[in-house]
């Protein structure tokens, strides 16, 4: 959010925004889940909810720069012996990467 | 640093307090609703959606006239205000009340979660910002379970009004807490240094 502010106010801005958001989803959620249930069911209600977060990611990557750091590689790295990384490097690669991110 | 520094502390516990107080509600107001203001669900239901729109119209608000957010000041009024509202909705005789109290309760409610994000954002260096958003939500989980268990304890024991009798004097302490807590002063002179 920080990352967000532009100029005086805008970080308070952006938080209010944000909050304003989540109260439109907190009266909109229920509404719409109680007509989708009482139209189609409880089993159609939660794809509802399931397909929701795909589009809160398609949202996300849309409207948010792919990589916040340029200078850090987007694509993992090979092993120092050029074979394909395993589990543990993987996992590290991703620790070292989320611990250098303030967005993340 | 959340433990370490004094402000961050301070800031920490207001949104705990107010954490605690958007976990116990629901459950206060149902009670109070059902056993004490002898209300039908849907009522009790249209008091509970009275904060949305409330919560709402402040959010809006506070996105068209934001400069005020980034002051500590705004955090302890929006507390001690909260805590009077919550006073308000404790002593409710009737169903429009119940309903208009609870709405310019969760205005200040989430006045002071705007403000307090806000605050916190502009004085926390980005590089532990990450860190600190954690503890801080570690926290503010927490203090939804104390929150929750708390006013079933006091349900169970007094009823809901002493149960949001209980929650305004939550809110009114954290606020007293920021005055007394010197945060006021540190954001000051914090501010001053940065050009803020």
């Amino acid at each position: 959010m920080p990352s967000a502010r532009s100029g005086p106010g805008g970080l308070g801005r952006a938080n209010a925004v944000l909050e304003a958001a989540d109260g439109v989803s907190l009266l909109a959620g229920p509404a719409i889940a109680g007509v989708t249930v009482a139209r189609l069911g409880a089993a159609w209600g939660l794809a509802v909810n399931a397909v929701s977060f795909v589009v809160s990611g398609l949202l996300l990557r849309l409207f948010c720069p792919g990589s916040i750091h340029p200078h850090q590689p987007r694509r993992l790295p090979r092993t120092s012996q050029g074979s394909t990384p395993g589990i543990t490097h993987r996992a590290r690669f991703g620790g070292n990467w989320s611990s250098r991110c303030a967005w993340f | 640093m959340v433990l370490t520094n004094r402000f961050q502390l301070a800031i920490q516990l207001a949104l705990m307090a107010l954490s605690a107080h958007g976990a116990a509600l629901v459950l206060a107001v149902l009670v109070l609703g059902q056993e004490e203001l002898d209300l039908t669900i849907v009522q009790i239901g249209l008091i509970l959606s009275s904060a949305g729109v409330g919560g709402l119209v402040v959010s809006l608000l506070a996105a068209r006239f934001s400069a005020p957010l980034d002051k500590v000041n705004t955090v302890v009024l929006s507390l001690l205000l909260s805590c009077a509202a919550a006073g308000a909705l404790a002593a409710v005789q009737s169903f429009w009340w119940a309903v208009v109290a609870n709405g310019v309760l969760d205005g200040f409610i989430t006045a002071g979660f705007i403000a307090t994000a806000t605050v916190r954002q502009a004085r926390t260096p980005n590089v532990i910002m990450g860190r600190v958003g954690a503890a801080s939500a570690l926290a503010n989980n927490l203090a939804r379970v104390v929150g929750v268990a708390g006013v079933g304890v006091l349900l169970a024991a007094y009823g809901g009004r002493v149960a949001l009798a209980a929650d305004a004097a939550l809110l009114g302490l954290a606020g007293l807490g920021l005055i007394i807590g010197g945060a006021a002063g540190h954001a000051r002179r914090t501010s001053g240094r940065s050009g803020r």
